[in-house]
């Protein structure tokens, strides 16, 4: 099977055309980029409140967690971002995703928690974090906390520039044009800082087996 | 541009394996998400409420000084007169707030009690919305904190400082489930009708009927 992961380059557009992620959904489409003239055309409603909530609160809560905050601020910091969310809905155009828009979000709210807690060393925070969700059973609970440890452990050993690029493409899946408008930099920065990243994780992983 | 070669296109499967279970075990419970969506629904609400209205709530937001709700609360001393006794609430001027703040009322002014038994409210944020917001987050936080009967006393203090608040929806939905809380399912149940009906298209609903005023 084609990997979901495999984003960026040529092949983006497939990707993006046979996601099947809820929160891929492209609730932002607005009718300026639609390819036909806008004759008679219903324009399309832009997404609400609601709508971004369904659709991305666990893309939200897992970057939030992903990003170093602790098991026990996590409500409080996705509070935040809806918060924000909220005030800055009226003025998204769609011009990007509205995952990427609500990446940039996070990016500058957890950024926000982390300098007011006094620049708390992530690494530690992200050790913090054992949330795994109940609906699981225990054998799969257990090996799905472990690995949300050992991700925690070898995110903290990336560098920032290189852990967040890691985390919005290879959990969150997205592109590399979207982690690009997200970052503030091009997608071949974004490109170089995966694949970093990448060598960080998977030698982490060797090790952990070796041992 | 740079591109990924065939070969790199995607991480092995061990690595890609501890990547899904540990996103796994971070996706939220539908728990998660009802509970942030109420306590969402407390804290929009009364954001909503000074953002649609153009209240010195929104422009402070729209100015860019504040975040969030958290950066929303400017210090605030509420001096219950009736007991004489002080309680600061807790609050916190954001980083980026700016260093002017215009004539804030001195710490050492007395405070004008407007009724024998109310608190008195001496704002040193420039706006009563603050005050107003900064009381219904700390009920709001008693709330989730297992507090429903302190909840409730703040939402009452609440009442009868602001009778005419516009925040008067969430002061009710934050009753309503402090009522839940403590077991008083008639009053919840009457509280949530009476609000329903005169809100019916309010965010607060579902959070409403999610509650035990409708089991």
């Amino acid at each position: 099977m084609a990997s979901r992961f495999t984003m960026f380059g040529k092949r983006i557009g497939a990707a993006a055309a046979t996601t099947s992620d809820v929160e891929a959904l492209p609730l932002h489409m607005s009718p300026k980029i639609a390819p036909q003239p806008p004759v008679a055309m219903a324009p399309v409603a832009a997404p609400t409140f609601d709508d971004v909530y369904e659709a991305h609160f666990a893309f939200v809560w897992r970057n939030v967690l992903n990003r170093g905050v602790p098991s026990s601020a996590v409500d409080d910091v996705v509070q935040e971002v809806f918060v924000v969310v909220h005030r800055k809905l009226a003025g998204f155009e769609g011009r990007s995703s509205v995952r990427t828009w609500l990446a940039g979000i996070v990016r500058r709210v957890v950024s926000d928690h982390v300098r007011k807690r006094g620049n708390a060393p992530v690494g530690d925070e992200l050790l913090e974090n054992d949330s795994v969700s109940s609906a699981r059973g225990p054998a799969e609970e257990l090996d799905a906390k472990a690995a949300a440890r050992v991700l925690d452990d070898l995110l903290a050993r990336m560098p920032e520039a290189q852990r967040e690029v890691f985390i919005l493409h290879e959990i969150e899946q997205m592109t590399g044009r979207e982690i690009a408008e997200a970052v503030g930099a091009n997608e071949n920065t974004v490109h170089t800082r995966l694949r970093a990243a990448r060598r960080i994780f998977e030698d982490g992983i060797e090790r952990l087996r070796t041992d | 541009m740079a591109q990924l070669d065939s070969e790199d296109e995607d991480m092995n499967p061990g690595a890609r394996r501890v990547v899904e279970l540990a996103r796994a075990a971070r996706t939220p419970a539908d728990a998660d998400k009802r509970r942030v969506r109420r306590a969402l629904a407390l804290g929009l609400g009364a954001a909503v409420a000074g953002a649609s209205s153009g209240t010195a709530v929104a422009s402070a937001v729209k100015a860019g000084a504040l975040v969030s709700l958290r950066g929303i609360f400017a210090a605030v001393f509420v001096v219950a007169a009736g007991t004489g006794s002080a309680l600061w609430v807790r609050g916190h001027a954001h980083e980026q707030t700016p260093p002017a703040r215009p004539s804030a009322v001195a710490p050492s002014a007395p405070a004008v009690a407007a009724a024998p038994t109310l608190p008195v409210v001496v704002p040193l944020a420039p706006d009563p919305l603050l005050a107003e917001l900064t009381l219904l987050r700390e009920a709001q936080h008693a709330l989730r904190d297992g507090s429903a009967r302190h909840a409730l006393e703040l939402a009452e203090r609440h009442a009868a400082l602001y009778p005419h608040s516009q925040l008067s929806l969430e002061r009710g939905a934050l009753r309503v489930f402090a009522f839940c809380a403590l077991g008083r399912k008639t009053e919840a149940r009457a509280l949530a009708t009476q609000l329903l009906t005169a809100a019916p298209r309010s965010p607060l609903r579902t959070s409403l009927e999610e509650s035990c005023a409708t089991r």
